[in-house]
């Protein structure tokens, strides 16, 4: 107790070590936005469908239509407060609020890096990431030269588990000894220079699953280890720019490869500011006070939070083990979990509505309603097909019709098996209700994936 | 440290070497070449089936201009032979779309050919204007008709015409009042098919280069794209309205609708025309060129190229996709040959066939959109949005 008490009262790290990742977080958040923006994303995803599915226990969370431009604009502007710090724990909370916001509208749009982004900038609002090179510190005349070491430890944690929770989901068969999902998304890349012809070939997407799988489990720890570190980011980077190449996932490598850079020692990050002073002029006034240590206020509540947070966490990830059947089929507890690049999963889903009492039923035309972003998601997804059939089902009661039933065909194919029938068509999804508990109505795979 | 400016430099000169996968020129990403696949869809399938149709529809006009200048029994029959003859090779050319890249509020396909015609009027639809086509026909004024409009599809095209030169006596042309009518709304509906498809086959003439030059893989490549409308087709143009939606398949058996049927006033040819489809859904998935003489390269070739496989669970084996499209293609051609030739007929005597074809069409359909676009690495949301 006293070692703890000891570390969480008078460890500490240089506050440059914080500034460092509050500028690269600033100025990544900003580049994502900005290209979320120019990719016209704003209005495919959030303006232009009509219907949105939200997360349970989410629903109030509802699109602003073109406003959702404004809530960019916060967040974009916030960033730029994150980035100089100026009243950065405003900004910081203005960024956490409205990207979360935004990622709530839809879940169509879900990734797990989004998710990774809300995570770090909650965490982020409780930090002193302003105690030195920053608006704030020049404007109170306050220059903090270290900061508590559990402020940068509690970075690293995050960081740690995402990455070994990722590593922990690949030990499963499908990906162990089937090379799934690898296997069907490397072998249409035969044509990459150099490595393009070992990609249709079987020991390849072993190789490849294999190391995925060990580099997740270990990079937490080799970026750790003074001795392992520069090689693990030599990992980090080869590891990251190869997943770049190979799938469209957005900024997610680059945000991991700079964010991991925390992990180093605290003289590469005052080098970095130290870049950055000279590269843009700033002139750090000598009028500063330098005090030595960061305190908090109101430590014991912070810590708290934190704690609190952490062991969320820790967890969360492991909630898909209070449901029966196969995770990667039924996606209960799939989400939030760091559950990344597991499932090549794709679905076939078409409703009929009913009249239970006149027997009378059609077919819907999916198109009417969704975007075919949101069919293809919703095709595979038995939590988006349970709201879209009340969706349907409340828009044909509102339109006059009577005793409403709806019933869903859906046929979906997980890691290269042959597509099977993933809704039970005899269930009126419209009297079951979204929720915690169990889904009967989700057909059994018929197989067995092994592992975590 | 200078190592690691010497890999953050590395790595971002990596990084700006992959392009962001969005824009209209997208990366190639197999060896296989996936302009060869396009280039055997638009030089042998597209564009001379296209050729072909406008040589049809030229002649189906010809032969309304000989009717209506002079009405009769040969002129008429001369004109149901022309209109068959268009509807036949119609079906080569329906899956080649283009809504996506007119602003038009209909597509091609639904202005040329969406059956049943109008026939009853609709109450409380703001979609639809109270009159049929037979109210025009009969108490309006064929040059008031617009047919641009998307709520008058259903008024013009194939159907009008199978109705009008095959769904009423010949009297409506020689003796009848409204026979001047008759005739001005056979001509405004052939002119329109006729410049409708003149309009598409110079969109495919002059684009043809650079539809197959975007031989990427992205939501916005061509392969993507004209596989995507492939299957749409066969969903909605084959499946939905030949099979499910005069056979009442979506709404049970006591709501079919033999007027539903294409074709309907000559549906003795209902059969031909979806034999015809059939056989333009299953050319170009085997890339047999229009005029049948020779197999190009399409998507059996490609899952061939890829081995691809599907694991079947029930027996934990491995098995080659193609392989299994042929059984499909085979389950659709034991089903359909039974057929009776007239839609109507089978709809009335045994409506089980049709409901038997859709569900072999369906399972085509099924492991196209979910197994095969797997393999391929075909988007199907036409949305370049990020994973993770």
């Amino acid at each position: 107790m006293t070692t703890l008490k000891n570390y969480i009262l008078h460890h500490k790290k240089k506050a440059a070590t914080l500034a460092a990742f509050r500028v690269l977080f600033g100025v990544l958040m900003l580049g994502s936005l900005i290209r979320f923006v120019s990719m016209d994303w704003v209005a495919k995803f959030y303006i232009l469908p009509k219907w949105h599915f939200t997360y349970y226990g989410f629903g109030w969370v509802k699109t602003l239509g073109i406003y959702t431009y404004g809530l960019f604009a916060i967040a974009i502007i916030a960033c730029v407060g994150i980035i100089i710090g100026y009243k950065y724990r405003i900004s910081m909370i203005l960024f956490f609020l409205s990207f979360t916001y935004i990622e709530l509208i839809d879940k169509t749009t879900y990734l797990n890096h989004y998710y990774f982004v809300s995570v770090m900038s909650f965490l982020l609002i409780f930090l002193p990431l302003h105690a030195t090179f920053s608006i704030d510190a020049k404007n109170k005349g306050i220059d903090y030269k270290y900061v508590p070491s559990w402020t940068v430890d509690s970075i690293k944690l995050i960081l740690g588990i995402v990455y070994f929770y990722a590593g922990l989901a690949k030990l499963n068969s499908d990906w162990l000894l089937r090379a799934q999902p690898l296997k069907i998304w490397l072998s249409t890349k035969t044509n990459m220079p150099i490595i393009g012809s070992f990609m249709n070939q079987s020991w390849f997407h072993y190789t490849m699953s294999w190391s995925g799988m060990l580099y997740d489990l270990s990079i937490p720890f080799l970026l750790l280890i003074r001795k392992t570190r520069p090689y693990a980011f030599v990992a980090v980077v080869v590891f990251h720019v190869f997943t770049r190449i190979l799938f469209d996932i957005g900024m997610f490598p680059y945000i991991m490869i700079c964010l991991t850079l925390i992990f180093f020692d605290s003289s590469l990050h005052e080098k970095f500011l130290l870049g950055l002073k000279k590269a843009f002029k700033i002139n750090v006034s000598e009028c500063n006070t330098t005090v030595e240590l960061y305190s908090f206020k109101r430590l014991k509540n912070i810590l708290f939070i934190i704690s609190l947070f952490i062991v969320i966490q820790l967890f969360l990830p492991f909630r898909n083990l209070c449901y029966p059947g196969e995770l990667f089929w039924t996606e209960q507890g799939f989400r939030f979990s760091w559950r990344v690049m597991l499932m090549e999963k794709v679905g076939y889903t078409n409703f009929t509505v009913k009249d239970s009492v006149s027997g009378k039923q059609f077919h819907v035309k999916n198109s009417d309603f969704l975007t075919s972003f949101q069919i293809k998601q919703m095709s595979f997804q038995p939590d988006f097909i349970l709201e879209y059939a009340h969706l349907l089902g409340d828009h044909f009661k509102s339109q006059g019709h009577q005793n409403i039933q709806v019933f869903a065909e859906s046929y979906v194919a997980l890691n290269g098996r042959l597509n099977q029938l993933f809704i039970d068509p005899k269930v009126d999804l419209y009297k079951q209700e979204e929720g915690f508990h169990n889904k009967t109505w989700i057909l059994p795979l018929n197989d067995e994936i092994k592992g975590l | 440290m200078k190592k690691l400016i010497l890999i953050i430099i590395t790595s971002s000169l990596l990084i700006s070497c992959v392009k962001e996968n969005n824009g209209d020129i997208a990366i190639e990403k197999d060896n296989f070449n996936r302009s060869l696949i396009l280039s055997n869809w638009v030089q042998n399938i597209v564009l001379p089936a296209y050729a072909d149709f406008k040589i049809k529809l030229n002649d189906l006009k010809s032969k309304e201009q000989n009717f209506t200048a002079n009405p009769n029994t040969t002129t008429l029959t001369e004109l149901q032979d022309a209109l068959f003859q268009a509807q036949l090779v119609w079906q080569h050319v329906a899956m080649f779309d283009l809504h996506r890249n007119s602003s038009e509020k209909a597509s091609y396909r639904l202005f040329m050919n969406t059956y049943p015609i109008d026939n009853e009027t609709s109450i409380g639809n703001s979609n639809e204007d109270d009159a049929t086509l037979i109210d025009h026909l009969e108490n309006g004024d064929a040059s008031n008709i617009e047919l641009d409009r998307s709520n008058a599809i259903d008024e013009q095209g194939f159907p009008a015409v199978d109705y009008l030169i095959n769904g009423v006596a010949l009297s409506k042309y020689t003796t009848d009042p409204k026979k001047e009518n008759y005739k001005a709304y056979l001509t405004k509906v052939v002119d329109r098919m006729v410049s409708l498809t003149n309009n598409v086959v110079s969109y495919w003439n002059n684009n043809a280069d650079a539809i197959i030059a975007n031989s990427g893989s992205s939501a916005t490549a061509s392969f993507d794209l004209m596989l995507n409308d492939y299957i749409n087709y066969v969903e909605q143009g084959f499946r939905e309205s030949k099979i499910a939606t005069p056979s009442g398949k979506r709404s049970g058996d006591e709501f079919k609708n033999e007027l539903a049927v294409e074709s309907y006033y000559s549906a003795e040819h209902s059969k031909a025309l979806f034999d015809e489809a059939y056989k333009a859904v299953k050319n170009l998935y085997y890339g047999i060129s229009y005029d049948e003489t020779n197999t190009g390269t399409s998507i059996d070739a490609y899952l061939k190229y890829l081995n691809a496989e599907f694991f079947n669970t029930s027996d934990k084996k491995d098995y080659k996709i193609a392989d299994y499209i042929d059984t499909k293609f085979a389950d659709i051609e034991a089903v359909t040959q039974d057929l009776d030739d007239n839609f109507v007929t089978q709809i009335n005597t045994d409506n089980t066939k049709l409901f038997t074809t859709f569900n072999v069409i369906q399972e085509y359909v099924i492991l196209i959109k979910t197994n095969t676009f797997q393999a391929l690495n075909v988007r199907i949301d036409y949305v370049d949005a990020d994973g993770d």
